[in-house]
């Protein structure tokens, strides 16, 4: 049998047929990219195996890459990744420099619309409904919450101090030899919380830092080292590895660092501190009031993603409680929902939370760094709180000079806006 | 006749064509490093110079405000600190390392044995990473549990720790200790280049005429180590005054601002705050200091070498 076949005939079927092809081939390829999300995150194997199972799930390709080790490295990436409307990602982990930085410039998606930001916005920690209602949108999706609680050695002090004054009262009683009563962090970016810390205590406007509160906080700051000596001048230098390490030494009387000091301090080598022996409180009250400080990470979607209905299904999907108490669990940190505070699994993998009469207790009324975080020039004001507690802990500065530095750096920041 | 006659119309045939031909090729293989200076060196360059007449920040997409940046300098107290500290951070370092290079270049001029071995070891702290060097030194200036404050104390000479880092006056001295220990081996070695091509007969006429040792150093090695000695100034005066690696790592600038080079203080406007603007100002008045440095010692250099 033959077949007739002009050659007319033959080259119309071959077209068509390779026009379907490769238009079928671009369409599945356009469709595995819509369901294709890239993230960057932490680089952690735990957060990684998360996020790629939540996508399996879903069906859903996880690509992961991991954000810089070096801190600067991060800001200056993820910075020009914002500005530059970079489509290549489509989740970003973000603390809340990176949340703040890229929420208040119009570069991230408000999540307010998606499911499961109405689902749990009654279970969230109130400091978080706090913070997203100071910056007008929810701009992350919490995955953890930290604080920066206030430590104590029992072994030194026995019941932890209510003010400023006792403060410094109970620091000069224990400070002696290699024994600092009092060692806040105040290198290595830290200060930044310290400075914050204090404002907060004492009531100072951290909208124009022009008030006595402000002198207040940054005199007493100064004091510690130049005054009472109840903190070593080598605190412009120490980072929270740093005062953790000089803590389980038994050289800190007090000290303040990150949620997951109860933990480290007692697990150093050579550590004189177990988990008992480390106290957890509200701070000294400063004359405004006792509140601390919080942080946290969570999922933020690029407004300029190319791949947002995949990334906001698995969003979706991450943000449900049960997700998040499997991040919780694998970074041991507290978790962002109420619901999950009572969790017993939780709660014998972060002690912290069972610390001082309960975590709500020890973050009630903690801010989250605003208004600095909500606000569009964030990593300037962040760098200016930063280096005014260098000024101050350094002794380079008077608290009146720090003071009138700070006010004058504010408003050059603000007519740069 | 006819020969020379067409030999000599060659000649100019040739010198026609293959003069401009030998220029176009040399040029077209210059061409490319000429475009990458162009692309990474030079326009960069003229982009600082026109952002520092901006204003352009993170959120701010910037307009030409003249000369504002630079006349807010003169206000900028951390940045007169920084401004002073760099010139004095420069000349101590240079100085020192001048000093000191020559010396231990004259010393180890004199070892006979194991020459691979003195070199290879004063070779050491130039060849390492200058952030790894800072990290080193952090770890030697630790003030709880450092090991220079754990050896004085062990031989008695201080009861409490010294603040190698934290006192700003201190601060300053570390890290012109370190910087000089990272490039004294630098110093050393092109003056140990400089030393062995002066000819011995010079030496040796000088001491056949009774010149004693510092004499001879006096009238004949350090007259004939002018050019080198001019290189290293041109040099490290360079090097130090865009010092950034040791002390980012060592001090961040601190205790407070204390240690801040102009370098470093640009850095932290231009990345760490994003103030393109007024970081480009400060790049551009480093890159003026620089080139004078650079410019001076090079015109010394060139008068020497006359």
């Amino acid at each position: 049998m033959t077949i007739g076949l002009s050659r007319r005939s033959f080259l119309k079927s071959a077209a068509a047929t390779g026009a379907a092809l490769s238009l079928g081939v671009r369409t599945t390829a356009a469709q595995e990219a819509a369901r294709t999300v890239n993230v960057v995150g932490w680089n952690s194997p735990d957060h990684q195996e998360i996020l790629l199972n939540a996508g399996k799930e879903l069906g859903i390709t996880v690509k992961y890459d991991v954000l810089p080790a070096a801190w600067n490295d991060v800001m200056q990436k993820i910075t020009l990744w914002g500005q530059s409307g970079y489509d290549g990602v489509d989740i970003l982990f973000a603390d809340d420099l990176i949340g703040g930085l890229w929420g208040m410039n119009g570069w991230a998606d408000d999540l307010s619309g998606l499911d499961v930001s109405s689902k749990v916005q009654g279970d969230l920690v109130d400091n978080i409904a706090a913070l997203n209602s100071a910056a007008g949108g929810i701009y992350r999706q919490f995955f953890l919450l930290d604080a920066e609680p206030f430590y104590y050695n029992k072994k030194l002090v026995p019941t932890a101090p209510k003010t400023w004054d006792e403060m410094t009262t109970v620091a000069q009683s224990v400070t002696g030899g290699d024994v600092w009563g009092w060692r806040p962090l105040g290198g290595n970016g830290h200060a930044f919380n310290t400075v914050l810390l204090m404002l907060n205590q004492a009531g100072a406007d951290l909208e124009s830092l022009s008030d006595p509160e402000t002198l207040a906080a940054l005199q007493y700051m100064y004091d510690w080292v130049q005054t009472s000596k109840i903190t070593p001048p080598s605190t412009v230098n120490e980072d929270n590895t740093t005062v953790e390490a000089l803590a389980a030494a038994g050289k800190a009387a007090m000290w303040w660092s990150y949620g997951g000091s109860l933990k480290n301090v007692p697990s150093i080598d050579g550590s004189t501190l177990s988990i008992d022996d480390i106290g957890v409180a509200r701070y000294p009250a400063g004359p405004a009031s006792d509140i601390g400080l919080v942080h946290g990470w969570g999922f933020l979607s690029p407004k300029a993603s190319a791949n947002k209905a995949a990334a906001h299904e698995l969003l979706n999907y991450l943000g449900q409680p049960e997700q998040v108490r499997n991040l919780v669990l694998k970074t041991n940190a507290p978790p962002p929902l109420k619901s999950l505070l009572a969790d017993p699994e939780i709660q014998a993998k972060v002690p912290l939370i069972m610390a001082n009469g309960g975590w709500e207790n020890t973050i009630r009324g903690a801010k989250f760094r605003e208004p600095i975080v909500n606000h569009r020039q964030v990593t300037q004001l962040w760098t200016m709180i930063d280096k005014l507690g260098a000024y101050i802990l350094s002794g380079q500065k008077s608290p009146a000079d720090a003071q009138a530095w700070a006010m004058s750096e504010y408003q050059t920041i603000k007519d740069e806006a | 006749m006819d020969i020379s006659a067409s030999g000599g119309v060659r000649s100019a045939r040739e010198r026609f064509f293959r003069l401009p031909t030998l220029a176009l090729v040399a040029y077209a293989l210059v061409l490319p490093a000429i475009a990458l200076r162009a692309a990474f060196v030079i326009g960069p360059m003229f982009q600082s110079i026109f952002l520092s007449f901006t204003n352009k920040n993170l959120t701010n997409e910037g307009r030409f405000v003249g000369i504002q940046n630079y006349v807010r300098m003169l206000s900028d107290e951390t940045l007169i600190n920084s401004f002073g500290f760099t010139l004095g951070y420069t000349a101590a370092a240079t100085i020192l390392e001048t000093v000191l290079g020559l010396l231990i270049a004259m010393l180890l001029m004199q070892v006979t044995r194991f020459k691979w071995l003195t070199n290879t070891l004063m070779l050491l702290p130039w060849v390492m990473a200058p952030l790894l060097a800072a990290t080193v030194w952090k770890i030697l200036y630790l003030e709880d549990g450092g090991i220079l404050n754990e050896l004085l104390r062990t031989f008695g000479l201080i009861e409490g720790p010294v603040r190698w880092l934290s006192s700003p006056d201190l601060a300053r001295i570390s890290v012109i200790v370190t910087s000089v220990w990272k490039n004294l081996p630098w110093v050393a070695l092109i003056f140990m280049a400089g030393l062995a091509a002066i000819p011995g007969e010079l030496q040796e006429a000088a001491r056949v005429d009774g010149a004693n040792p510092l004499q001879r150093f006096w009238y004949v090695t350090l007259p004939q180590l002018r050019p080198s000695i001019y290189l290293v100034l041109m040099f490290r005066g360079m090097g130090e005054v865009q010092t950034f690696e040791q002390i980012a790592g060592l001090t961040q600038g601190g205790p407070g601002t204390a240690t801040t080079t102009l370098a470093v203080y640009a850095y932290q406007r231009f990345f760490t705050e994003t103030r393109y603007g007024y970081g480009s100002a400060i790049a551009v008045l480093l890159l003026l200091l620089t080139a004078a440095i650079g410019g001076y010692f090079a015109w010394r250099l060139y008068k020497a070498n006359r």
